[in-house]
């Protein structure tokens, strides 16, 4: 089963990643070769620069460039900061599965389905409110819209449906261009902008285009026994304000790797990102 | 200092300014010798005003502040915390005479802004007393006094029997009254004051205390999921906290009142994963924000809950004013693409970091199938 990731760097020259960072995509990569197929990565010109750099370009199937074209969408990123998945999403043959750089996917998954989740959300939460939030400039949400479905994660997503897919897109991207946020407001609110069209808009256009969404599990089961998906997600903010821990994190994911991958060790205990965790000694 | 420097090698006021610093006068003036220097100098009036501000034990600011006045020093001879400090005593002395007001009220009065400045006035014995701007604890054993309330001033009462303040002549001017407890307060005599109760625990009848403090405990091992869920999502505006209201800051360009809430800390299991590292806020057109800043300034928080990835954890937070109504609390952060991944993450922080370091998983080779309905 082919897969995607995304990274969207916006070509700006600091871009970095940190160490937790690589780890984690690196393991994205390479168990989901491992155990479901190919995955391939869609970036700009600097986030390719930036892996060749770290000769991590190799961990892919294949490395794309189109996200340059994102500089021309008219969207805000600073918003709509997960955009450029739906955009990588656009340009993919399908079937395919969308996962983030901080997912792992430890075992084979089998799709029967025409769409699947990660996990459904709340639709009570306070970062999904109701229509009139929403300020838009010359676009009017459709009256046809479910606000009572709850919306779906996106960290993990499998299309197996054009229809839905052509839909999902060209709407994302009509709200993107049209979302016109008060100058004042930053931080949790526009937290709803962001997860409306990743998430809600995605459950609303699901059940407009007449397909269902598979859940492959639910919050509970993935806090807890489970043995089948990884997901970094809030750690990321926790590892920044705590390199110690964040250090553990990342010889944690060595260890793993010398275990999953021997193959792989020489290189990575050569490459100046990740040759210090290497050391076991 | 310089100790070859006296005082009384000079005859007037500019050669005093120039020769010494409001640090180096301050001595001086405690130990009597700038008032004998003055009365020397034929500066009669300037001498009894020092000895008088002495007597009357003003603050080394106050003093300073007036000998600034005696010498004429210049602004640009103090140092920026002399002149900040000047200031904020000039702005003091401004609003003590604008709210303190004449009257025939012969008693000890004093004019206070913070709860230090209120202890040292009632150990003075003062018995008409300005309370500005603050928020205060008033000794209610302490009889006599009258509290005089200026600048939107908070009086808190935590005092879980019956309060009368009538019996004790404790007499309330123009005050915001919190009783943190519903147990009846007697103040006939005072007036103008606006009760603000700060009892409640729970809006509404049910659930009650007893039952949401178990529903906290967490699921009961052989409960099902399913009726957890619904016993969390019935509470619904439990009093979780409160906060004082500062008018500094209200931000009128944005609308908006941040404040730092004060948790209630049998809540601290729902809460912990929730507020750490949050701004708190709520967003009001500046004449809802004078309005509820002028009638309530302490507020109990409400807060609906809940059921979300097996835990409990907080749907809503608000103001149940009678100014507003019922009020949103906003909860900010600033959010960076690298901190989220596209979900909004209020529940914890990740799962499953503890696969990576499971080597020894049993099911490696099982497939995980879904099938369509």
């Amino acid at each position: 089963m082919r897969a995607f990731h995304t990274l969207r760097t916006k070509n700006k020259s600091d871009f970095a990643l940190a160490d937790f960072e690589i780890f984690t995509l690196i393991l994205s990569a390479l168990e989901w070769q491992k155990h479901n197929g190919e995955i391939f990565l869609y970036t700009d010109t600097t986030g390719k620069n930036f892996l060749r750099e770290a000769e991590l370009l190799d961990l892919w199937d294949g490395v794309e460039t189109s996200l340059d074209e994102m500089d021309k969408l008219g969207m805000d990123e600073n918003i709509f900061w997960a955009g450029a998945k739906l955009f990588a999403l656009s340009k993919q043959p399908l079937p395919c599965v969308m996962i983030d750089l901080d997912f792992i996917v430890w075992r084979s998954l089998n799709f029967d389905c025409k769409l699947a989740v990660i996990h459904r959300e709340s639709k009570n939460l306070s970062c999904y409110p109701d229509k009139n939030y929403f300020r838009l400039k010359n676009f009017s949400l459709p009256e046809n819209l479910n606000w009572s479905l709850d919306p779906c994660n996106a960290a993990l997503v499998y299309f197996g449906d054009k229809n839905f897919v052509a839909r999902y897109v060209e709407f994302a991207f009509e709200f993107m261009r049209a979302a016109e946020p008060l100058a004042n407001q930053s931080g949790w609110d526009l937290l709803p902008y962001m997860v409306f069209v990743e998430q809600r808009w995605f459950a609303m256009c699901a059940e407009l285009c007449g397909v269902e969404v598979q859940s492959l599990s639910d919050l509970e089961e993935l806090f807890g026994e489970q043995k089948t998906f990884t997901h970094i997600w809030g750690y990321k903010k926790f590892f920044r304000e705590n390199p110690a821990t964040a250090e553990k994190f990342c010889r944690d994911c060595a260890g793993r790797i010398v275990h999953d991958f021997p193959q792989t060790v020489e290189k990575f205990s050569r490459l100046p990102l990740t040759k210090k965790y290497f050391s076991f000694s | 200092m310089d100790e070859s420097k006296s005082l009384f090698e000079f005859h007037s006021k500019r050669e005093v300014a120039e020769n010494f610093s409001l640090d180096e006068l301050l001595p001086f003036a405690r130990e009597n010798n700038l008032q004998e220097w003055l009365a020397e100098n034929f500066y009669s009036f300037e001498a009894r005003k020092v000895t008088s501000a002495i007597n009357n034990k003003l603050s080394d600011a106050e003093l300073k502040l007036l000998l600034c006045k005696i010498f004429d020093m210049p602004p640009e001879n103090l140092s920026a915390d002399e002149l900040a400090e000047i200031s904020e005593t000039v702005e003091k002395n401004h609003r003590r005479e604008l709210f303190m007001k004449k009257s025939s009220d012969d008693r000890k009065s004093a004019f206070v802004e913070t709860q230090g400045e209120l202890v040292r006035a009632l150990n003075s014995d003062a018995k008409l007393i300005y309370l500005c701007g603050g928020e205060f604890r008033i000794p209610l054993e302490r009889g006599g006094v009258t509290y005089i309330g200026c600048e939107n001033a908070i009086i808190d009462l935590d005092e879980e029997d019956f309060i009368d303040l009538d019996a004790s002549d404790i007499i309330l001017e123009d005050l915001q009254v919190y009783l943190r407890h519903s147990n009846g307060l007697r103040a006939d005599k005072s007036k103008d004051i606006k009760i603000l109760d700060g009892s409640k625990k729970i809006l509404g009848e049910r659930p009650t205390l007893k039952e949401i403090f178990d529903i906290l405990r967490g699921r009961k091992p052989f409960e099902p999921p399913e009726n957890f869920k619904t016993r969390s999502e019935n509470i619904r505006g439990a009093a979780v906290g409160l906060t004082l209201l500062e008018e500094k800051n209200y931000d009128f360009d944005a609308a908006q009142f941040d404040f730092r809430p004060q948790w209630d800390f049998e809540y601290i299991s729902a809460l912990k994963n929730f507020v750490v590292g949050k701004n708190f806020s709520v967003k009001l057109a500046p004449q809802d924000a004078e309005n509820l800043y002028g009638n309530e300034r302490k507020l109990q928080i409400f807060a609906d809950f809940t059921y979300h990835g097996g835990k409990l954890t907080i749907l809503n937070l608000y103001f149940d004013t009678k100014t507003l109504g019922r009020v949103e609390i906003e909860i900010t952060e600033k959010i960076s693409s690298a901190s989220f991944t596209g979900s909004s993450c209020m529940f914890g922080l990740g799962y499953g970091l503890d696969i990576i370091t499971a080597y020894d998983m049993r099911f490696e080779h099982e497939s995980i199938s879904h099938v369509a309905n």
